[in-house]
């Protein structure tokens, strides 16, 4: 028996005439411990597939299984990580994540909650940040709030939605690495769902392209047979991670992708063409390296 | 940061006192040519140096120092607005959290809303007449509750309903019991629209007790006012707007103050219970000390 199954599942939203199906006959199954990426367009639906999961949204047709059991609404036994944290800002970092455990280990006494909560800021190295509150944290930091409160329910599934996309690109990069090491230390089940083919390859042990939509429906699998812990700069050369990408873009721009369709993402395909120059400065303030940016894409042009 | 004193005493005290001087000057003006009947600063002044000068001297029921009336409206409107808080709060929760409490009951309190204080005061009189030696107090009460509460409950209901759907995805996925969803994610999330709500209600109770003590002959600042326009002593009158008005801003001010700092208010039980570990943990460091 898989352990987190969805069959035939089809979500719309909108009434009788003017609705359409968002998501279309998905079927998904993951095994106990594995690392599942989804990568997709953005508004194909990809949100709304992890919500099932989560059980926040009911689909419309079709059935997900977790551990056999239909599921109806959600619980914590399957922890989300949104792309937008989630975090409750007038809870510090520390509150934020014994909340949860609180509320997850009703049965434990005080110490137990407090020493857990501590274990789990420590994983994601946040414990000098404890008693912050999330606005006086960096995009990447609160990720990490977020990312350590759901390990810390000690979910069958953890499910990540995006949970790097709002990050730049170096934190990105961190982070990845991160929930690598976390992921390889405890091999929870998790679904990650993402746009960033590299990070799908980079910590998914299978990863599954979501076609565009309306009615987008999943394409076929790749597994991810390459050796862990993965190194990203190593990687970059291994001819069989350029075959997985290959495959997965291949799939994204050919059977995958639904022009000519009025969709979200048929829309931004007619959008004007932007100047060709390449916009390296745009967090030049950030970044030291890059002071005097603007003036470079300025003689560019 | 290094503050620039003088700007600051030129934009807190000259300009303003400029802004005033003028404003008496015309007054004078006014008072000695057009409006012969307008009593002149000076006069007002003369007049009610003793009310001001003795604040706190009980003469009599409807002849004591301004502060002693302030202090007996304060008090009513304090507890007139403590019962529209109470009243208007979880009034204001439920309205923003049921659509259909919205749809049954939003009519009836758009027709209340606009209903003066005089109107009210009638019904107070009708209703806590049983009473018999505080009618008129109940009466008070009951329709500073009615008047002031409006915008408590509108606030909060708009601070419900303005709570991120995040939020409370995060209260499903933990599965939050109803009371816990409430203190641990509603009432934080709702605070600061809730403070809005409580400033305003504040500045409406005072505005209601003047009137009200106008109406009753009750002693207080209003009742103090209209037993001078009674008695024919007009600087009065002009001696207790001003009143009103001091008191009314500083009313508001103090609660903008209390609106600006709710996230250290909601912070308070955390810093006071680290406060006391530090504490705690200095003396257990010379208890240590100590014992080697």
């Amino acid at each position: 028996m898989p352990f987190l199954e969805l069959q035939n599942v089809s979500k719309g939203y909108g009434s009788e005439i003017s609705r359409t199906d968002v998501l279309h006959d998905i079927n998904l199954t993951v095994e106990r411990g594995e690392f599942v990426a989804i990568v997709g367009y953005s508004g194909a639906g990809k949100t709304t597939l992890i919500s099932m999961i989560a059980g926040l949204l009911k689909p419309d047709h079709g059935t997900v299984k977790l551990n056999g059991a239909v599921i109806t609404e959600p619980g914590p036994d399957r922890a989300l990580v949104f792309q937008n944290y989630s975090l409750l800002p007038w809870l510090s970092v520390f509150e934020n994540i014994l909340l949860a455990v609180e509320q997850v280990f009703p049965q434990w006494p005080r110490p137990k909650h407090l020493a857990h909560t501590e274990q789990y800021m420590a994983m994601v190295n946040l414990s000098p940040a404890r008693n912050k509150k999330p606005s006086e944290l960096s995009g990447g930091m609160r990720q990490r709030v977020s990312v350590a409160r759901g390990l810390a329910m000690d979910p069958q599934v953890l499910l990540m939605d995006e949970p790097l996309g709002a990050l730049d690109a170096l934190t990105r990069a961190t982070l990845q690495d991160e929930i690598e090491n976390i992921w390889e230390r405890d091999k929870k089940t998790v679904v990650l769902i993402t746009n960033d083919v590299d990070e799908g390859i980079l910590l998914a042990d299978r990863i599954i392209p979501l076609s565009a939509g309306p009615g987008a429906t999943l394409g076929p699998a790749v597994t991810v047979d390459l050796a862990r812990p993965r190194d990203r700069k190593a990687i970059n050369h291994e001819p069989r991670f350029k075959e997985i990408r290959n495959e997965i873009i291949t799939y994204l721009l050919g059977p995958g992708k639904r022009s000519g369709l009025p969709t979200s993402v048929g829309m931004k395909a007619q959008k004007p063409p932007v100047p060709n120059l390449k916009p390296v400065d745009l967090d030049a303030r950030k970044f030291s390296l890059f002071r005097g940016g603007r003036k470079n894409v300025e003689a560019a042009v | 940061m290094k503050y620039d004193v003088k700007k600051m005493m030129m934009n807190g005290l000259v300009f303003p006192a400029v802004g005033i001087g003028a404003v008496i000057g015309i007054w004078a003006i006014l008072s000695q040519s057009a409006a012969p009947d307008l009593p002149s600063p000076l006069r007002i002044w003369q007049e009610s140096k003793l009310y001001v000068l003795e604040p706190f001297t009980y003469r009599g029921e409807l002849d004591q120092g301004i502060g002693l009336f302030t202090w007996l409206s304060l008090k009513m409107v304090l507890k007139g607005y403590a019962l529209a808080l109470l009243i208007g709060t979880p009034t204001g929760f439920i309205l923003g959290s049921s659509k259909l409490f919205t749809k049954m009951f939003d009519p009836i309190f758009q027709i209340l809303r606009p209903v003066s204080p005089l109107a009210w005061y009638p019904l107070g009189l009708v209703l806590f007449s049983q009473a018999r030696n505080n009618t008129s107090e109940l009466a008070a009460l009951f329709t500073i509750a009615m008047c002031a509460m409006w915008p408590t409950v509108i606030n909060t209901a708009v601070g419900v309903r303005a709570i991120p759907q995040d939020y409370l995805n995060v209260a499903r996925v933990l599965k939050l019991s109803p009371t816990k969803r409430l203190f641990k994610i509603l009432v934080p999330a709702a605070l600061p629209y809730m403070f809005t709500g409580y400033r305003l209600s504040l500045g409406l109770s005072w505005l209601v007790i003047v009137a009200i003590e106008m109406l009753s002959g009750r002693p207080g600042v209003g009742g103090f006012l209209w037993q001078e326009y009674s008695s024919l002593i007009y600087p009065h009158i002009i001696l207790c707007i001003i009143t009103i008005g001091v008191v009314g801003f500083v009313l508001d001010r103090l609660m903008s103050v209390v609106e600006a700092n709710v996230n250290h208010i909601l912070n308070l039980p955390a810093l006071i219970q680290r406060g006391l570990a530090a504490i705690f943990a200095r003396r257990q460091l010379e208890v240590s000390h100590a014992v080697s």
